[in-house]
């Protein structure tokens, strides 16, 4: 994300927003973007409104009422007397947020916009978020570590891993093709992985632990792997059709050696 | 660049650091006069002068106390931005990183002369004060306007020399490194300052130009000029160059 907004330099690639390389063309696209990264950034002596006013002096927006508007709608006070440094971590996102939107912004790129929140404040950015989206119309490129905060709020999902994008796709799609597999409870999980692999030639599964394995592939029926299974000696206690959490289908899509 | 200039001001805003900055201003006038004083006291055949404070105040405000003030300072303008963590912010409007940077050492060079200006005029109002209760000689418009100019032109050299501090402030994004840089370039100033090479040593030399002393030092005026100037633009480049590599992690 640092990379889309020019703050680090790519080691290696080309960078190309709305079909134009940013390398170079950074006056022009930048102003497009509304950002936050990470921790909100601001003077600690100053007030929210005394804050925003610097960056929109420095970006030079144009409407006298976009501060006041940006704090409406992130829900705090203009020209407020708290500074800053009195802010609770909540306020201190809604104020990044503001001024992701001050300028109206048609991208905004939000890096871990409820990192450090308590739930009332992921509830709030929630919500905040939504109505960008549905009354502002803005399209917004989120990352997060919390899972079910993202499958809550995205259309798209991209599953990113030690840098590598493994998967991109609708959260629909995400659901219909990652969410359901078979919970089989055995006596020898290790076992049970030669079987799928050598006899019935099925790479699609995750060991658990020694007595737990999941198969993803729901085109094999049910009994006739129970079956190879107490041929070969495996004694089964259970086999369930469940549903993956998107946490879940990211463990398995990663490895389950969790995010970088 | 005016923009970013007058946001270096916006941003100064209920900063106590300037407010202590100001009222270090007061610290050599009152120690100049303190000193003058005490020495009348016991010898009331030394008369006060202007020249004599004023001389007094530029020697501890050029060798010692301004470059260490006016480190911290600086540090404190640039790598605020690093520690509150706004150049995230800054940097995607986009803002040029050379402007900005400028836009920085135009607002630090107002405050070094803000600083010593400042002196003077204490220097001033206490000399008048003064007067009412010790007698304080060459209290003259003339007097104070000639030390006005020294003052003025102190406060362009100490800003000048303080640019490798603002390189090690960008190199290092904190106070440490540049306050014990300037720490032993004072101690230096103090033990060169009436050495034959202080002419050749930036901090020192700026103290002699001001003072006019330099050919009792006996290096030529171009040269310690020269100096000055090759250092202070080797700190801005140096500055310039590494801000330009700055990413923000």
């Amino acid at each position: 994300m640092k990379m889309l907004l020019g703050l680090t330099k790519p080691t290696s690639g080309e960078i190309r927003m709305w079909g134009e390389p940013l390398r170079g063309n950074e006056k022009k696209l930048l102003p497009r973007i509304g950002s936050l990264i990470e921790t909100p950034g601001f003077y600690p002596n100053l007030t929210a409104t005394e804050n925003l006013h610097i960056f929109a002096a420095l970006r030079g927006v144009p409407n006298r009422h976009a501060m006041r508007d940006a704090l409406d709608l992130v829900g705090l006070p203009y020209q407020d007397k708290k500074r800053f440094s009195e802010y609770s971590l909540g306020m201190k996102q809604r104020l990044a947020i503001a001024l992701a939107i001050m300028h109206d912004p048609e991208l905004l790129i939000l890096d871990e916009p409820i990192n450090g929140l308590d739930p009332i404040g992921i509830a709030e950015i929630r919500v905040l978020l939504r109505q960008l989206c549905e009354k502002r119309r803005k399209t917004m490129l989120i990352s997060s570590h919390i899972l079910s905060e993202v499958a809550q709020l995205a259309d798209d999902i991209g599953i990113i891993d030690k840098g590598r994008l493994l998967e991109e796709e609708s959260l629909a799609e995400l659901e219909q093709k990652s969410g359901r597999y078979v919970h089989f409870t055995i006596s020898d999980t290790a076992q049970a992985a030669r079987i799928l692999e050598q006899v019935l030639c099925e790479k699609q599964f995750l060991i658990q632990d020694d007595h737990n394995i999941r198969l993803y592939d729901l085109a094999l029926p049910v009994t006739e792997i129970v079956s190879a299974f107490v041929e070969n000696g495996i004694a089964v206690s259970g086999a369930r059709i469940c549903e993956d959490s998107l946490e879940q289908h990211f463990r398995r899509i990663t490895g389950g050696e969790g995010i970088a | 660049m005016l923009k970013l200039f007058k946001c270096e001001c916006m941003k100064l805003r209920r900063s106590k650091f300037l407010l202590i900055e100001l009222l270090g201003t007061l610290i050599v006038p009152l120690f100049v006069y303190v000193k003058a004083v005490t020495n009348y006291l016991s010898d009331p055949t030394r008369t006060i002068s202007v020249f004599s404070l004023y001389d007094d105040a530029l020697m501890f405000l050029m060798l010692l106390f301004a470059p260490i003030v006016l480190t911290i300072l600086g540090a404190w303008i640039i790598s605020r931005e690093y520690t509150d963590g706004t150049l995230k912010n800054i940097f995607v409007i986009p803002v040029s990183r050379t402007a900005f940077l400028c836009g920085k050492l135009l607002f630090f060079a107002m405050l070094s002369l803000l600083f010593m200006l400042l002196s003077w005029l204490e220097i001033m109002v206490l000399a008048l004060l003064c007067n009412c209760f010790v007698p304080v000689a060459q209290i003259t418009i003339p007097s104070f306007l000639f030390f006005f100019v020294k003052m003025f032109l102190g406060g362009v050299f100490l800003c000048a020399t303080q640019t490798p501090f603002i390189y090690l402030t960008i190199r290092t994004k904190e106070f440490v490194a540049p306050l014990i840089g300037v720490a032993a370039v004072s101690l230096i100033n103090v033990v060169l300052s009436n050495s034959g090479i202080a002419g050749f040593y930036p901090w020192s030399a700026s103290y002699l130009l001001v003072m006019g002393r330099l050919s009792r030092q006996g290096c030529p005026r171009e040269i310690s000029l020269a100096v000055i100037f090759i250092m202070s633009l080797l700190g801005i480049a140096a500055s310039l160059c590494r801000f330009q590599r700055e990413e923000v992690r």
